[in-house]
């Protein structure tokens, strides 16, 4: 098909040459006709058909329309191309904002200490790290705790170290922190600060460790 | 695509005014466009001449640019005709023997000689206004008859019979014409 426009086309620049340029239409007609502005029935439509100057003239206007055409549809989509990525780009750059004020906003929340309370009183106790004790599980969020231990019953009063560790051997310690124990009404609570923000949800094991005789029990502990 | 810079001067080696600029160089790059196989240094050398002969006769032509398409576009048919295209490399008997013999260039020409030929005897002028309005780019029926004054029906008709004739003509392999044409002379006799 298009070798026989080609060959149409060749045929029409070459069959009907008219040096007088008898009957021929304006330019600025055949550059109207060119750029699909002139009606169907223009009869400068048909002239074409009878002289090659006139064609040769019109595909030479027909080219530069085309042209300037296909030139518009570029930087159309250039401009559409640049618009997206500009508009990916600002909103990526908000999100990021937001989350930023976000994180922001949640670290100052989260760094405000939350009053928690565990009551170990009424549990049985294993000692060391073969048993567990069947203390039912402890949850704590994960933020900085400032966690009051009612611990069980006849602990002594004292140092105690409080650790957070993903197991009973200690290792993993997710935050630990030191607190004196005081007896009051028979029971014994030590009250420590722990930063349990960078605790992923999950199972811990939460230890209490006696200054004096380095005695240490543990409780399954669950941070949400 | 890149573009040939023309060095579009008068005799006197003074450059073209803006006008005569701008006509040149559109008939040079309609010609590149329309001739993609043709030496680009000749249509740029032929491109040059037209804007002499422009400078030359600068009062007494109205549309200069009707003049360099006119001028460019008669310089290409005249290459043409002469056929100086061809490449003559001359050393061994091979290429002796293809320069003296018919060419595969020389047989397009007169190939496509013979089938404009063709199509100015074989299409009526109607036919040819319904080819000419296709290359415009109007091809319905309802727009081809309201060029042509007809029905609807009339033009998607004639729109069918030339394409029709076209397909035959090109289709159709030239040894397979010329037994038409003999058996055609055998039946003039």
């Amino acid at each position: 098909m298009r070798f026989q426009l080609d060959f149409l086309k060749d045929y029409f620049l070459e069959a009907n040459p008219n040096p007088t340029r008898a009957g021929c239409p304006p330019e600025e007609k055949l550059k109207a006709m060119a750029e699909n502005r002139l009606p169907a029935d223009d009869p400068a439509r048909l002239h074409l058909a009878s002289c090659s100057e006139c064609f040769a003239e019109y595909r030479g206007y027909r080219g530069e329309w085309e042209e300037r055409r296909s030139a518009r549809k570029r930087i159309a989509g250039w401009l559409a191309a640049a618009c997206v990525l500009v508009a990916a780009g600002g909103g990526a750059w908000l999100y990021q904002l937001q989350k930023a004020e976000h994180r922001a906003q949640v670290q100052l929340a989260s760094s405000i200490p939350v009053e928690t309370r565990v009551n170990l009183f009424d549990e049985g106790t294993v000692r060391g790290i073969e048993g567990t004790n069947t203390l039912q599980e402890v949850s704590l969020p994960a933020r900085v705790v400032h966690l009051s231990i009612v611990l069980p019953r006849f602990s002594d009063p004292g140092r105690y170290l409080i650790r957070v560790s993903k197991d009973k051997a200690g290792n993993e310690v997710v935050a630990q922190a030191v607190g004196d124990a005081a007896t009051s009404d028979r029971k014994t609570t030590a009250v420590v600060t722990l930063d349990l923000r960078t605790a992923q949800a999950g199972e811990y094991f939460l230890a209490t460790v006696r200054g004096a005789d380095n005695g240490t029990y543990y409780y399954p502990l669950k941070i949400n | 695509m890149s573009r040939t810079l023309l060095h579009l001067v008068d005799r006197q080696g003074r450059h073209l005014s803006l006008m005569q600029r701008d006509a040149v160089e559109a008939a040079h790059r309609w010609a590149v466009r329309e001739f993609p196989r043709l030496d680009p240094a000749a249509l740029a050398s032929w491109a040059e001449q037209v804007g002499v002969g422009l400078a030359k006769r600068g009062e007494t032509i109205q549309w200069p640019r009707r003049y360099a398409f006119a001028a460019l576009h008669g310089k290409i048919r005249e290459h043409f005709r002469s056929g100086a295209a061809r490449e003559i490399a001359v050393g061994i008997s091979h290429d002796l023997e293809k320069w003296v013999g018919l060419d595969r260039k020389t047989a397009r020409q007169i190939e496509r000689t013979v089938l404009f030929e063709q199509l100015s005897t074989r299409l009526n002028e109607r036919d040819r206004h319904i080819l000419v309005l296709l290359l415009q780019g109007v091809t319905s029926p309802a727009n081809v008859a309201v060029a042509l004054n007809v029905s609807y029906g009339a033009a998607a008709k004639a729109i069918q019979r030339v394409k029709d004739r076209i397909s035959t003509m090109l289709v159709d392999e030239p040894s397979e014409r010329e037994s038409k044409g003999s058996s055609l002379r055998s039946s003039e006799k």
